[in-house]
């Protein structure tokens, strides 16, 4: 075992508070983790140091302290456990003999016997690789990767994992660092004072080293040790926590003295006593950099605040931020204000405390704004003070001004393929085209009144069926029935080959001309395609010139589509590639739902729930969701091919049920229209009850009644021709159906897919990101994505919180297919609301040696080189010639006239 | 108002950085080896740190223990940094809730280092402290220079 069996990797500073040469450093290293369990590593490491900071009187000195996080990996795990030399007070010796880079083994030789507990390591080659690293360390720690208890001392401080075993370190430390003797007893003989600062044989109570923190009445000796005829013991025990002389303390019973009975320098489960914390303190203390504050918002803007979803107000939040570089805890407060009918809805003091990994801390007090008509302007003032116990440390006042405007206006075109493979069967007994249809006439019908959408279609050529229009108000807008009657008519039948990048140019151009007033604060594109793009001009040549956002969905499986060029396409152009893989019949509604997901990434929506379910014909389901306060409004769509017969309502948290009745009243809407219902709610939903119908668990109550089990032979009867599928899952007796819950919100998550290649063997890293109020949701949500893999098997994936608010996970691709990855985050709000998001990603492994089809290769020939075969002499004879020169067509001139346009 | 970034300063009910005594920008690291009676300073390496300091006065030779003392030309001691458990015959097992005990070790060998302020004046470090046998500390018998190097001059480091 040696240096051979492993390697360092790299060093982290991950307690950073100032330079180096000015700070008390620790350096941690690791020994018995495997390249795999680095993470594991890291994770152990954070404990050690959150028992550090947990730790008296650390936690008040932290800001002193750097700590740097060496990543040492092993070739095998754990550390060596001999099989004879059992641990009395443990568990059985495993025999493990792992190859450890420092050569970590439990039991060191005594005179005595094998001691199992001392873990010790090559401390010297440790501590060469630590100095080397971070010359001006102070200590050094070595993680030992085995739960069995034990660590040792010297020149590395060594612990394993065991719970107890860290306190084995910050002992040692003790020694090291602070120059603090052992506090127990012994055999040995008094002889002299110790030079330790936390033992002595003195127990004068004039002279004794630790004389000011002894009171008067506190008896010395303060106790003695059974049998030890030097020391006499008071006559009264003093009081539990009193500091005096107890007796016992580095190795002698009788002669030495210690300040209290128990000491992490005695017991290692035992706190610091009084005067060894001092003395880390007075070390430490001179070590700890000077504090700082400073308001970064001297003044709160509530800009452009949108006017609310059906006649609501958009309640928004500004924080004033308190940025600090503290070293004990400080009160950032409000004193006077906020004037001007602005809120203070988190609370008008908050507690400012010092970081733990990082020199900054922030503070911040909520300011609200509830927006009311566009063109309506308030201003204010708000006075905060930063303070200490009573002392008032700076004192600032804060102009505040807000206004509101119109609600932001999205354009939108749809760029649809209607190439000859639309016709095609889309794996649930419908084609291709017939998918489409319906996604596009949710799609459309879901739009909100006064965002803009064009539409354009391509096969082999591409051209535009409307250009930006304001779709206008629900259901009857002009703009939509136009839109919807592209859709539904003959325009998108399929028919020609598939020049996707034909489809973008013009998709551009619509998007180009699109004008409103005011301007639309949000252009974006969503392509559909099924296809291979196989005629010029390929996406690889038009991508670079789009400058909206940019969507795709490809209908069908990766290896039948361009799923490279799209995905470099949308990825370039903040948007993101969904694939649907082979239509199922139960995951027909797919493609809407896709449809309805990138709708919602356009017009800065969040998905909150996206389940399936069946419903029983006769029976009723409840799904409960999550509202928050950051949430403005919410779109509640059931997507189900019985939803005209569908009863659809809401409980809002209070339980006040919101019908279709109530649509039109308040900021309530709701649309039912072929295969989709669905709600919009401005939020609260009840204006009249503010409390009650905004922040809390809402819940989705369908029923199919008695109206719809009468109409349903003749449905059957209907469906039996025209959908025998779904006529086969209603005799089953059940309705399917999809729940979407949208939220328009201020608590943002997004999420992405990106993968380290095409290929089985390469993987996907996955993002996500949680904002609120575009503030870092920190240490408050736990994200993860269900994955479903090509063999349809199913696998969760941690995303682990990377910096303040950003989630990261990988998923290695095993398989060649298709992966759909259901990115979802749970967490609670500033106030403590629980909150839910997701949003669903996919992505493609092809399998090694897979060549996907690009459209570069076998590209068809162009105009000319068809035009120069056609008037070649081997298809035109010079008899033909002669006959076309009678009829008056100059063949040589033709010829000459190609030439001339096409030798370039 | 002001948006500057304000400092808290010292006094005033909010004094956060009592200084006790001024420290060394620049720091010297010194490695001992011993085995038995011989001790070796096997590396000196010079950091640019500010010292941590030392609390307690100068050990004399009637105390008990061991440390470094870093002396100038004519024997003065400079600083001295305490050695706690750095040198020793025996060694913690450590009991979970219980007081530690110590269990004595086959030798009386290892390695110990030491942070002391890098002085121009500093010329010796001394090893002070009970003598030492091959298997024990002699903690009975009173103290003494054990070991003494001179301080090299110039940028000193290097690999130990």
């Amino acid at each position: 075992m040696s240096a051979m069996d492993g390697y360092i990797g790299a060093t982290t500073k991950i307690v950073d508070h100032g330079p180096d040469a000015a700070r008390w450093n620790v350096v941690v290293l690791g020994d018995g983790y495997q390249a795999g369990e680095l993470t594991k590593y890291h994770d152990d490491v954070r404990a050690f140091l959150d028992k550090m900071y947990a730790t008296a009187p650390y936690h008040e000195l932290w800001c002193g302290i750097n700590v740097h996080r060496i990543d040492v990996v092993s070739t095998d795990s754990g550390a060596d456990d001999p099989l004879d030399c059992p641990d009395p007070e443990g568990t059985t010796p495993s025999g493990a003999a792992p190859r450890t880079y420092y050569d970590a083994a439990f039991c060191s030789n005594s005179t005595v016997g094998r001691v199992h507990r001392l873990c010790a390591v090559d401390s010297a080659r440790a501590k060469a690789d630590a100095v080397a690293r971070v010359p001006a360390l102070d200590v050094t720690i070595v993680i030992i990767n085995s739960t069995i208890y034990g660590g040792g001392g010297g020149e590395v401080a060594t612990c394993t994992l065991d719970p107890q075993a860290g306190d084995i370190a910050l002992h040692e430390i003790g020694h090291t660092a602070f120059e603090l003797a052992d506090e127990y007893g012994g055999s040995q003989t008094a002889s002299g004072e110790p030079g330790e600062p936390n033992v002595t044989a003195n127990t004068n109570r004039a002279t004794i080293k630790w004389r000011a923190l002894i009171k008067a009445a506190t008896p010395l000796p303060s106790s003695c040790v059974a049998g030890c005829a030097s020391c006499t013991p008071p006559a009264t025990a003093p009081p539990a926590g009193a500091v005096g002389a107890y007796g016992g303390a580095r190795y002698v019973n009788c002669g030495y003295f210690s300040p209290l009975p128990d000491c992490k320098m005695r017991t290692l489960s035992a706190a610091f006593c009084p005067v060894c914390a001092g003395v880390i303190r007075s070390m430490i203390q001179p070590l700890l950099p000077v504090e700082t504050f400073n308001l970064t918002t001297p003044s709160i803007s509530f800009q452009n605040v949108p006017a609310g979803v059906g006649g609501v107000g958009v309640t928004t939040y500004r924080a004033l931020v308190l940025e600090a570089h503290l070293c004990q805890d400080l009160t950032f407060e409000i004193t006077a204000g906020p004037t001007g009918g602005f809120g203070t809805p988190l609370g008008t003091t908050m507690l400012v405390q010092p970081d733990e990994y990082t020199s900054v801390s922030f503070g911040r007090l909520w300011l609200s704004y509830t927006s009311t008509t566009a063109g309506a302007m308030a201003n204010g003032t708000v006075t905060v003070r930063a303070r200490r116990g009573t002392t008032t440390l700076h004192t600032w006042t804060v102009n505040i001004h807000a206004n509101t405007i119109a609600r932001p206006k999205t354009a939108i075109t749809l760029v649809l393929d209607h190439s000859g493979s639309m016709a095609e069967e889309a794996g649930d007994g419908t084609m291709k085209v017939q998918k489409l249809r319906e996604a596009v006439n949710i799609f459309i019908g879901l739009m909100r009144p006064g965002d803009g959408l064009g539409m354009v279609r391509f096969d082999g050529t591409a051209q535009q069926l409307m250009p930006v229009t304001d779709v206008g108000p629900e259901t009857i807008g002009a703009g939509r029935l136009t839109a919807l009657g592209h859709a539904n008519g003959n325009e998108l039948d399929p028919a020609g080959e598939t020049s996707i990048g034909a489809g973008v140019v013009q998709g551009k151009a619509a998007l180009d001309a699109a004008a409103a007033t005011p301007p639309y604060a949000v252009k974006a594109m969503l392509v559909l395609t099924d296809g291979v793009e196989n005629r010029a001009p390929l996406l690889s040549a038009v991508g670079s010139s789009i400058t909206a956002s940019t969507f795709a969905i490809g209908l069908g499986t990766p290896y039948n589509i361009s799923t490279d060029a799209l995905r470099q396409l949308t990825q370039a152009h903040a948007g993101y590639l969904l694939v649907t893989g082979s239509i199922t019949p139960d995951q027909s509604a797919r493609l809407s739902k896709y449809f309805i997901q990138i709708l919602a990434g356009m017009t800065n929506a969040n998905v909150i729930l996206d389940p399936r379910n069946d419903l029983p014909l006769g029976g009723e389901h409840r799904i409960p969701f999550q509202v928050t306060e950051a949430d403005i409004g919410i779109d509640v769509i059931v997507l189900s091919p019985l939803a005209p017969l569908l009863e659809f309502s809401l409980l809002a948290p209070d339980g006040t049920r919101i019908g279709p009745a109530s649509s039109g009243s308040g900021p309530v809407l709701f649309v039912r229209e072929k295969g989709v219902c669905y709600y919009r709610c401005g939020l609260p939903a009840v204006t009249a009850d503010p409390f009650g119908s905004h922040a809390g668990q809402w819940q989705v109550v369908l029923r199919l009644g008695r109206k719809a089990e009468a109409a349903l032979p003749r449905l059957l009867k209907q469906l039996g021709e025209r959908d025998p599928q779904l006529a086969r899952t209603l005799r089953q007796g059940v309705v399917p159906y999809d729940l979407v819950i949208h939220a328009q919100t201020d608590l943002q998550f997004k999420a992405s897919a990106e993968q380290s290649g095409s290929y089985v063997g390469d993987a996907i890293t996955l993002r996500a990101s949680l904002r609120e109020y575009d503030v870092p949701v920190e240490n408050r949500a736990t994200v993860w994505a269900e994955a479903v893999l090509p063999d349809q098997s199913a696998e969760t994936v941690a995303l682990t919180e990377i910096h303040p608010g950003q989630f990261e996970g990988e998923l290695p691709m095993t398989l060649s297919g298709l992966y759909t990855l259901r990115v979802r985050a749970q967490g609670a709000t500033f106030r403590g609301t629980r909150f839910e998001r997701e949003q669903t990603l996919t992505a493609a492994a092809y399998p090694a040696g897979y060549v996907p089809p690009t459209g570069d290769e076998g590209e068809r020939p162009g105009l000319c080189e068809v035009l120069e075969c056609l008037l070649s002499r081997d298809v035109l004879t010079e008899r033909a010639a002669a006959r076309l020169k009678e009829w008056g067509i100059d063949l040589d001139r033709l010829r000459k006239c190609l030439a001339e346009h096409c030798d370039n | 108002m002001s948006n500057k970034t304000r400092k808290i300063k010292p006094g005033g009910g909010v004094e956060t950085r009592p200084s006790p005594q001024p420290l060394s920008r620049r720091t010297l690291r010194l490695t001992f080896q011993y085995e038995g009676s011989r001790i070796e300073l096997v590396r000196q390496m010079r950091v640019e740190k500010l010292t941590p300091p030392s609390l307690t006065p100068c050990p004399d030779r009637k105390s008990s223990g061991y440390w470094v003392e870093l002396r100038d030309k004519r024997g003065k001691c400079l600083f001295h940094r305490l050695l706690p458990d750095a040198i020793r015959d025996s060694a913690e097992i450590y009991p979970e809730g219980k007081p530690l005990v110590r269990t004595k070790l086959r030798e009386v060998k290892g390695r110990f280092e030491v942070l002391l302020p890098d002085l121009d004046e500093g010329a010796t470090v001394v090893v002070m402290g009970h003598p030492i046998s091959a298997e024990a500390l002699l903690r009975h018998k009173p103290c003494g220079e054990l070991a003494k190097f001179d301080i090299n001059p110039g940028e000193i480091g290097g690999q130990p």
